[in-house]
């Protein structure tokens, strides 16, 4: 049922350009002006955000130690899981949003004789699943990056190169547009298939998903079947990045739903959980060091409470303990 | 008399199977004896917290008696957090859902009960926060998971956020480090505001704000106890030996939890901290002020946490010792390494601790200046100042629990191993995916340890009597070490209906059977009166 | 009917892993779908003792069932899962419905052989078998309930049993830790 729901919004979300790019004929609407809306939205919003996360106090340290403590010199401590020093820190966050090693932490447990390895295989796949999706996904971003460059730098050229290295069609098939469309079904077939995903799996899950989904095929649609000029396209998009916006008649309505559905994604982002691509950063069981006795947190609210102090507390016992023979303060 | 229904009347009844709707819809949870918490009294909590007109109430009553403007004040404190509590902000907004942490939870392992699952444990919290706090939520409502704060969202919240340990497990396995320990924390808060507590929390914190431990044991009694110890010792050992009890001047304050002090098999342990001191030539004290080092504050707010706490520092410096050591405590630990120093701190007053018998410097305890006695005495082992006679253990076949605060809020890893391979000849880890930083908690952590609710405990604390099971089964093991005095109390009766025949201790108990103290006279017995092996005769 | 002796019993053996694992299914079926399916999927058995433990023992169960004269491993068995079951949250009725449900997966399984073959004397035997299983399964569940209770009790003194001992010379130790139904399962 909430998959339902997100995919009948994301039906809406493509037949909105399919009328007004298409049958309509709004070009300058869906060419210009919603990207550069959904632009801007999408930088406030994220900064919005961002800046809101900030605003919030980190009152404790409280990282989740995952190995041995610095003690002693000869007790080996785990410099990355149980980072006491900044660099640790540092490289324990790089192996997190580069490597999602705490994913990958599901998949090291080592396998007992009790039969089949079903569910350690499926833990493994989500760690995959996840890597091949934001590897692909930050390679095709990176690869798009042509359109909004002149020259192209000779990054972004070697990247597409990479990426079409198994030289098969013409054009040439891209490796990330294969990963990404499975890595996506898998993500959307576990939240289907599994209960416990079922149960867990909110309206705003799927709809993520089924936009990135939409995203890709319309963009494969374009790239494959539907061609559209990509001249064209190029005019289009250095017009926007010059400021100087000039709409060329032919790009075709596929462009246009693309267009849209990308500026849906850049205009939802910062108001869902896809901000987890920020909020990562902010973890404060992970981005804090362990060294909370060598190093004092201070905490910006910390405020005086009532406490039971030794004077209040040795007149209530102070007969009791003279007479146990314990030390007083006050005869 | 009426016929008795049929085994097929009775199946089709429990119909257990999830109804297809979305968990928001479900049955409001279901409260019956021994499955819940029993809540605390208003004159307790208009004594601890100046909370006026609460009323008598019980989870099993329609009306919980919630002050008229709950919703406000629940409204006001989450916004309050929200501002406050970086963690609690981020959170409620990154969750994607992944289900990593699904089935990480011991209370999801044990029970099956789909609320468990940490993720679910946290959007009971987050659905609310989605629908008041957002502005997706504020226009989508439902469509973007939003709720409405209603009774039954509250008593969901008793139920569930009384189910967990704050054992940090799940946070280890997100990919965002969402730590459900936290959420469980800030979620006691807001129900705390609205005069929800249970009284195995709020006996204890009171009982140790007032009088110094969670039983309310005055002064003088802790004074006796620790001398019928000092005769059992002497009965043991022939020697007698002097604990120093709120000595000024000392060099180092040690700090217990308290149940050490009055409930077996922790008794022994303390045994073991008194002879160790003793042997060493110490010079330390006791204190009857700041006699516990457990927490319960930090399983109901961060506020009665730091009026706890407060009481370690203000010790320390009114009797002018120049360090804090710490005793065998899970959650003081968590409270001692990530809290005090912010909390009460600086302790400029004190000095970086430095063993006197060693002259080891501990400086990862440097600006805190509290020692665990693990540390303390692997360092003394390591330094080769002790005479150690492990096959005084050798009836005992050991395994180590690692207590989850240590494990995950510290890194308390190598070190109580170091001493048990030091004092014991048979030591046997259970299976990997069950200790070090992936260890199953006892489940009786976060303030769950009460009578009441006994069966949720044994299945809660399942999945870490499993894995004992395993080293029982293969390698005999007996006896179940731990760092931990929750553990102390609650693994007796957990191994004692999963595990029978393994027993529980302290690492200090084990090192004090171990410990050769010099003129001791030959012993013909442990710390508990059982023959030592080779002596059955 | 001599003849026809033991026919059923070489039939259940040989679709022993598809009855067992029917029985597995709806003992399951008694708890949330999320959690049935976990314990059904996850294999390890540490990561997951419930399922881990219902599926070696409910097999086990099977095995005795299908012996001439049940071995202690019976006894043995029927305890592992009616101790999870009697601290999990279920009626007394519904912790032993793992039980009363294998009339209903048998039924469903042998209904159509026993009829085809006119094996129903073995089936009423083995249907009788069930009953006591069931039997025993009452025995032991209200003896983990016991526990239960002796296990409050004690941790009520345990948690000052070193002042009772002092004060009042109670000592808790003397009551006897251990378990009280191991006298008389676990001798052979």
């Amino acid at each position: 049922m909430n998959a339902l729901y997100a995919l009948i919004m994301v039906l809406a979300l493509v037949i909105i350009p399919l009328l007004g790019a298409g049958a309509a004929g709004w070009h300058v609407l869906f060419g210009v002006i919603v990207p550069y809306l959904a632009f801007i939205a999408f930088v406030l919003g994220f900064i919005y955000r961002v800046v809101l996360w900030g605003r919030s106090a980190v009152p404790f340290k409280i990282p989740t130690t995952a190995g041995q403590q610095q003690s002693f010199p000869w007790i080996r401590r785990s410099r990355i899981d149980n980072p006491s020093t900044r660099a640790g820190v540092v490289v324990r966050m790089i192996l997190e949003v580069l490597l999602f090693r705490s994913l990958f932490r599901n998949a090291r447990v080592r396998l007992f004789r009790e039969g089949p390895q079903l569910s350690y295989g499926s833990s493994k796949f989500l760690w995959l699943g996840a890597l091949a999706f934001h590897v692909s996904f930050f390679v095709i971003l990176a690869r798009h990056m042509r359109f909004f460059t002149e020259p192209v730098p000779v990054l972004f050229n070697w990247m597409e190169t990479l990426d079409g290295i198994m030289q098969v069609g013409v054009p040439t098939l891209f490796a990330t547009e294969i990963v990404i469309l499975l890595a996506l079904a898998y993500l959307l077939l576990r939240r289907l298939i599994d209960s416990k995903l079922r149960y867990i799996s909110l309206p705003t899950d799927y709809f993520a998903l089924f936009l990135l989904f939409a995203i890709v095929i319309s963009g494969v649609l374009m790239r494959y079947f539907l061609r559209v000029d990509i001249v064209d396209i190029k005019t289009l998009s250095m017009g926007l990045i010059q400021l100087q916006p000039e709409v060329p008649d032919s790009v075709g309505v596929m462009f246009y739903t693309h267009l849209f559905l990308v500026c849906s994604l850049l205009v939802y982002f910062p108001w869902s959980k896809l901000m987890h691509l920020a909020g990562v950063f902010f973890s404060p069981t992970r981005n804090l060091p362990n060294d909370n006795r060598m190093r004092r947190h201070v905490n910006p609210w910390n405020y005086p409470v009532k406490v039971h102090t030794y004077e209040e507390w040795e007149n209530e016992y102070r007969d009791k303990l003279k007479e146990a023979g314990i030390p007083v303060e006050k005869e | 008399m009426a016929n008795p229904p049929s085994t097929d009347t009775v199946v089709k009844s429990i119909d257990y199977t999830m109804p297809r709707t979305d968990w928001m819809e479900d049955i409001p949870p279901q409260f019956i004896p021994n499955n819940y918490s029993n809540p605390a009294k208003p004159d307790q909590l208009e004594y601890f917290f100046g909370y006026k007109g609460a009323k008598e109430w019980l989870p099993t009553h329609e009306d919980w008696q919630l002050p008229e403007n709950w919703q406000e004040i629940i409204y006001e404190g989450f916004r309050e957090r929200l501002e406050k509590y970086r963690s609690l902000k981020v959170f409620m907004d990154i969750c994607v859902r992944c289900g990593a942490c699904a089935d990480k939870c011991h209370y999801f392992i044990g029970s099956g009960d789909p609320k468990n699952m940490p993720v679910l444990r946290a959007e009971l919290l987050r659905s609310i926060y989605r629908k008041d706090f957002t502005t997706v939520g504020r226009i989508l409502g439902k469509l973007s998971g939003g709720r409405k704060l209603t009774k039954e969202v509250i008593k969901e919240w008793y139920m569930y956020f009384y189910q967990c340990t704050e054992c940090r497990r799940c946070s280890l396995f997100c990919p965002y480090g969402i730590d459900t320990a936290e959420i469980t924390m800030l979620a006691r808060e807001l129900l705390n505001l609205v005069g929800i507590q249970t009284d195995w929390i709020m006996a204890p914190v009171i009982n140790s704000f007032n009088v110094g431990n969670h039983i309310g044991i005055p002064p003088h009694t802790f004074k006796d106890i620790v001398d019928f110890m000092v005769d059992d010792i002497e009965e043991l050992t022939g020697k007698r030996i002097d604990p120093p009890i709120n000595k000024k001047g000392a060099e180092i304050l040690f700090i217990p939890p308290s149940g050490d002090y009055f409930a077996d098999p922790g008794t022994y342990t303390f045994m073991g901290y008194l002879m160790l001191f003793h042997e060493l030539g110490l010079d330390y004290t006791l204190s009857t002020y700041a006699a516990e080092g457990g927490n319960f504050g930090l399983f109901t707010s961060h506020e009665a946490m730091k009026r706890l706490n407060a009481k370690m520092y203000a010790e320390a410096q009114r009797l002018g010792v120049k360090w804090i050591l710490g005793g065998e405590c899970g959650h003081m630990w968590r409270v001692v390494n990530q809290y005090m120093d912010t909390l009460n701190g600086p302790a400029d007053f004190l000095e970086v601790p430095r063993s006197p018998i060693t002259g080891t410097v501990f400086q990862n305890a440097s600006s805190t200046k509290m020692v665990h006695i693990t540390e303390f005495t692997a360092d003394l082992i390591r330094n080769n100042v002790l005479n150690l006679d492990p096959s005084r253990n050798d009836n005992k076949r050991v395994t180590y629990h690692d207590s989850c605060n240590p494990a995950r809020a510290m890194g308390l890893f190598e070190e109580p191993r170091y001493v048990i391979n030091n004092v014991c000849n048979h030591f046997y880890e259970m299976p990997e995916q069950t200790i070090r930083e992936r260890t199953f908690c006892c489940g009786s952590g976060a303030g769950l340890n009460n009578d009441e609710f006994m069966e949720m405990r044994m299945r809660g604390g399942m999945p870490r009597a499993n894995a004992v099971k395993q080293v029982h089964d293969q390698y005999d093991v007996n006896m179940l070490a731990c760092i931990c005095a929750i553990d102390r109390v609650v693994f007796p009766p957990l191994m004692d209906y999963w595990v029978p025949g393994v027993d529980v201790t302290g690492v200090h108990e084990l090192v004090a059977n171990a410990l050769v103290m010099r003129g001791e006279k030959e012993r013909e017995t442990d710390l508990r009166g059982e023959p030592l092996p080779g002596k059955e005769g | 009917m001599n003849t026809s002796q033991g026919q059923l019993r070489e039939y259940m053996l040989q679709h022993r892993d598809k009855i067992v694992n029917e029985w597995l299914d709806a003992a399951l079926q008694t708890y949330p779908e999320d959690g049935a399916k976990f314990f059904k999927e996850q294999k390890d058995q540490f990561a997951n003792p419930v399922g881990a433990t219902f599926s070696r023992e409910l097999n086990n169960i099977f095995g005795e069932l299908l012996r001439e004269t049940s071995s202690q491993q019976l006894p043995d068995s029927v305890d592992a899962i009616v101790r999870i079951r009697a601290v999990q949250e279920f009626s007394p009725s519904q912790a032993l419905q793992v039980f009363t449900v294998l009339k209903d997966v048998l039924r469903a399984q042998l209904d159509k052989p026993v009829q085809e073959h006119g094996w129903q004397a073995e089936y009423r035997a083995l249907e009788d078998k069930v009953d006591q299983l069931s039997m025993l399964a009452v025995d032991i569940y209200v003896k983990c309930k016991e526990k239960m209770w002796e296990l409050r009790v004690r941790q009520a003194q345990e948690r000052v049993s070193y002042l009772l001992r002092k004060y009042a010379g109670v000592d808790v130790r003397d009551s006897g830790r251990g378990d009280p139904f191991s006298e008389d399962t676990a001798q052979d």
